[in-house]
């Protein structure tokens, strides 16, 4: 009892300690952050958020990575619930390798995928908007949505959607009034982890935007080579990147226990 | 019926062909070309390919890339499982501990690079000043090399073990309590219990948590390109580091595609290696 | 084989700032190598009891003893007790040759003694067959017959207990399972506690039962004294299917009334009587209620018939008395005419009859 807690303890100090140093130098001026150690600011200063806040190039950033995130999660849903319906009730020709294939695709690299990205996307007109990069970040998403889906769905019986047909409700009636509130926490689930992954995805976002898409992520690593290492207000820009994050693990903290089970246990 | 299925899977199709088949068709298509600048594609044939794979410096970084999954998996499967099994199953801590250990998954993957750059830079980092007080004053991650790539590895464990733990938390709680109650009636010690009950039953959760952390250090751009850049030298100039530098900044596209698709081809057969494996080991054996 | 003494054990559980009484004042013997059955409603106590003898639970008070010996602060492990559980339990990494030797192995038992007793307790559950298949794949019949395999491999095991081990297993498997489960117990001599909500479940395993009810034990018997002598209203309910019929009565004279209708008593009954009672309750067996089609002439009370149930090789009618607002059940012949509204007349003579006062029995002697 004793042995793992003290396991505990210690884990989750190193888990904080780099988030610490950071919120520390973020509260820091750039003079202390450079010459002296200290553990906490001694001139505490809430300039290097001033900073941030009072630049557009900032907000836009993060108005920028708020927009594909969320279509990037609209997308994935609306695509990914009638395929895993479709894989947890029907058997079809090929089914098997045709959710094979989607699960491969989870595993592509993505530095192997940004020549071509950034070529067809620029062909039809989609480079640097937030839609190209909401598609090119459900390369991923979406086999990993349908494969969550899937397991919440198989979970369900079928008896429930027989039972619906013979009371006489068309299909999208069932599936809004019956089948949907049965799986809202599958969706929870897949939707969570599509925010998570487009929201901490960088490579691709920086490869298919310029100036009119630039999320708040790209913007944080341009703005490390301008003009000399203004690391305070890097790092009051990379608590602030932490915000969304914590915010969402706390609203959906009653379901993560089921939620990392991926409706598969 | 069957076409009911496929009407269904429309959207979904759809959108993949946008984000993942016409792309891969590109990318094998570009890799039979000589592709510069300025000059109209020509075609090679698999040359590319044998080009790729007798350069050093992309064998270098495979060799280093293997190195640093399998270094990884080592750290953070028997972490996250024991974590995992530390972590009390009910009161009021575990709603805190479980949102503490999500952050880090939810920090985007340049901000853990920076979060690390500025933890251990040897200017204004916390960890130069703790190594110097307890006697290794000479650690510097951006010259030494042995000091970048166990900064990059301290700092994987950081980002993802959390994943492990959560996996295998999810699938401790679905473990019913009556196999624990058997296990002490049958007289069972605390290994036994873990050996016969808990191990098996955290199978799946296992062999999930083994393949998504393959498959993500495997294709880790982000955080060491924002820690180290690579360096020093080539010290921890991971595949995807590489490939990408080939892609954008190399002269030949071909090549840089030639490499994209080896690389995509390793982490299916890596992954379906480990699959098979893990399926094969710890089913029902005999005596 | 042993001899198991509860003695005043009390449970208690603590949730928030709730405590829940789960099992009060118990006191009970179970003679060694009987077989015994702990009946009772969902939520009554009983797996909390079991759970206390297996020594998954420490009670708050009282002592469980083994043989006279004071086992309450033992480990599972130290009290040779087996158990199966509700929920089929068997390790999926084992086939059932492991599984059997499971428990043999954690006390360090040399493998050649092993073999020998896998085989006889394979034999004895019919599991000869499939020793070295993978239980995962087995039904719940299967695995529970593994899980008791695990529990009776041991020979000093001290008592088998059986906490509804039905529930998952197929109506039409029961049987089988039942059977094995009971030659087991016959064979080895254990002593065994069966935790079920199932009555006839438990009388047909069981020697003796004891009824339980909110955290008490009620009665604790054989199964013809329960049926036949019920000491309270709940026991005459819960025990039969269907229970007890309960008439409420006035006193009237020498005899009762309910309703209009009078009920003769005899001279037992009426010495057992406490005059300062407003009533009584009279209870009555459905097989022990004579239905007749025309007035005996000894006061019977007429009464409609509103529902009729065949089950099997006799019926069970419902009767609706006039002025009295209770139905009756009765159990008849299949031969018997029960239309639906036909008109039927009910004999209560003393002989079959009981009678309550607040829900106690107050006389078990039958004249």
């Amino acid at each position: 009892m004793k042995k793992r807690n003290v396991a505990l303890w210690v884990y989750f100090a190193f888990l904080i300690m780099p988030i610490y140093w950071m919120l520390n130098t973020s509260f820091k001026t750039n003079n202390e952050i450079l010459n002296y150690m200290h553990w906490f600011p001694h001139n505490f200063t809430v300039k290097n958020y001033v900073t941030i806040f009072t630049s557009p190039f900032w907000r836009r950033g993060f108005l920028n990575s708020l927009a594909f995130v969320s279509l990037n999660v609209v997308i994935v849903i609306v695509a990914a619930v009638p395929a895993a319906y479709a894989f947890s009730r029907w058997h079809f020709r090929g089914d098997k390798h045709l959710f094979f294939w989607l699960l491969t695709n989870r595993m592509a690299p993505t530095a192997a995928f940004i020549v071509p990205f950034f070529a067809l996307y620029s062909n039809i007109g989609l480079f640097d908007t937030h839609i190209a990069v909401a598609l090119a970040h459900a390369l991923f998403n979406l086999p990993l949505a349908i494969w969550i889906l899937e397991g919440f769905m198989s979970g369900i019986p079928k008896e429930i959607d027989e039972t619906a047909f013979v009371d006489g409700y068309s299909f999208p009636h069932f599936f809004w009034k019956i089948f949907r509130p049965l799986i809202s926490q599958g969706i929870a689930v897949a939707a969570f982890f599509a925010f998570l992954f487009s929201w901490v995805e960088l490579l691709l976002a920086r490869t298919l935007t310029s100036t009119a898409a630039k999320p708040i992520t790209v913007t944080l690593s341009r703005s490390l080579g301008a003009g000399g290492w203004d690391w305070g207000a890097l790092a009051a820009a990379g608590v602030l990147t932490m915000i969304p994050g914590a915010l969402v693990v706390y609203f959906i903290r009653n379901l993560m226990a089921k939620g990392f089970a991926m409706g598969r246990v | 019926m069957k076409n009911r299925a496929w009407w269904f899977l429309l959207p979904a199709l759809a959108v993949m062909s946008l984000s993942a088949f016409i792309p891969l068709m590109t990318v094998i298509n570009y890799a039979q070309y000589s592709v510069f600048p300025g000059s109209a594609p020509q075609f090679i044939g698999m040359e590319n390919f044998a080009d790729v794979l007798g350069d050093g410096v992309f064998l270098d970084s495979l060799r280093r890339q293997v190195l640093f999954s399998i270094e990884i998996l080592l750290i953070e499967i028997p972490l996250g499982l024991g974590l995992a099994l530390a972590l009390p199953k009910k009161g009021k801590w575990v709603g805190w501990s479980l949102v503490l250990l999500g952050i880090p998954l939810l920090i985007p993957w340049n901000v853990v690079g920076i979060i690390w750059r500025v933890f251990t830079r040897s200017d204004l980092g916390a960890v130069p000043a703790i190594f110097n007080w307890i006697g290794y004053g000479a650690y510097n991650a951006s010259l030494n090399s042995g000091d970048a790539w166990w900064t990059v590895v301290a700092m994987d464990v950081w980002h993802w073990t959390p994943l492990v733990i959560l996996l295998c938390y999810a699938g401790l709680q679905a473990i019913p309590e009556e196999f624990y109650r058997a296990a002490k009636i049958d007289g069972a010690s605390a290994w036994s219990t873990f050996r016969y009950v808990t191990l098996p039953k955290l199978r799946h959760s296992l062999i999930l948590a083994v393949l998504l952390r393959f498959m993500d250090s495997f294709k880790i751009y982000a955080e060491p390109f924002q820690l180290t850049g690579g360096g020093p030298g080539n010290s921890t100039t991971l595949l995807s580091i590489y490939t990408s530098r080939k892609a954008i900044g190399g002269f030949n596209m071909g090549f840089g595609a030639a490499v994209s698709i080896i690389y995509f081809f390793l982490v299916i057969l890596i992954s379906w290696l480990l699959y098979t494996i893990m399926m094969n080991v710890g089913g029902g054996s005999s005596k | 084989m042993a001899k198991i003494d509860l003695k005043n054990i009390t449970h208690v559980y603590k949730s928030g700032g709730e405590e829940t009484r789960a099992v009060n004042d118990v006191n009970l013997t179970l003679a060694e190598g009987t077989s015994n059955a702990l009946i009772g409603p969902s939520g009554c106590g009983k797996t909390t009891l079991l759970n206390i003898i297996s020594g998954l639970l420490t009670p708050t008070e009282g002592q469980v003893l083994i043989d006279g010996k004071d086992v309450t602060e033992l480990p599972p492990r130290d009290r040779n007790i087996a158990q199966v559980f509700q929920f089929p339990v068997v390790y999926d990494s084992m086939d059932v040759y492991g599984n059997l030797a499971f428990p043999l192995r954690n006390r360090g038992t040399p493998e050649g003694e092993i073999e020998g007793r896998v085989q006889e307790a394979a034999e004895l559950l019919g599991l000869d067959d499939r020793l070295h298949e993978n239980p995962a794949s087995f039904g719940p019949e299967w695995s529970q017959l593994v899980s008791l395999g695990r529990g009776i491999i041991r020979h000093d095991t001290t008592a088998l207990l059986f906490d509804e081990p039905m529930t998952d297993v197929d109506p039409g498997r029961k049987l089988t399972l039942r059977r094995r489960i009971s030659q087991a117990q016959k064979r080895l001599e254990v002593t065994a506690l069966y935790v079920t909500h199932d009555q006839h479940e438990a009388l047909t395993f069981a020697e003796k039962a004891a009824v339980m009810k909110d955290g008490q034990i009620v009665q604790y018997g054989s199964p013809e004294e329960l049926y036949e002598r019920p000491v309270s209203t709940f026991v005459g309910n819960f025990i039969g299917s269907p229970g007890m019929n309960f008439i409420d009565c006035e006193f009237a004279g020498e005899d009762l009334k309910a309703g209009k209708f009078t009920v003769p008593l005899n001279e037992t009954m009426r010495n057992s009587l406490d005059s300062s009672w407003s009533g009584v309750e009279l209870g009555v067996r459905p097989n022990l209620v004579d239905v007749y089609d025309e007035p005996e002439g000894g006061g019977e009370i007429p009464a409609e018939v509103t529902l009729t149930e065949h089950l099997g090789s006799y019926q069970i009618i419902t009767l609706k008395v006039e002025g009295i607002g209770v139905e009756i059940k009765a159990e008849l012949p299949l031969e018997e005419k029960t239309d639906i509204g036909s008109e039927k007349f009910i004999g209560l003579t003393p002989k079959n009859i009981m009678l309550f006062h607040n829900g106690e029995a107050i006389q078990n002697e039958k004249k």
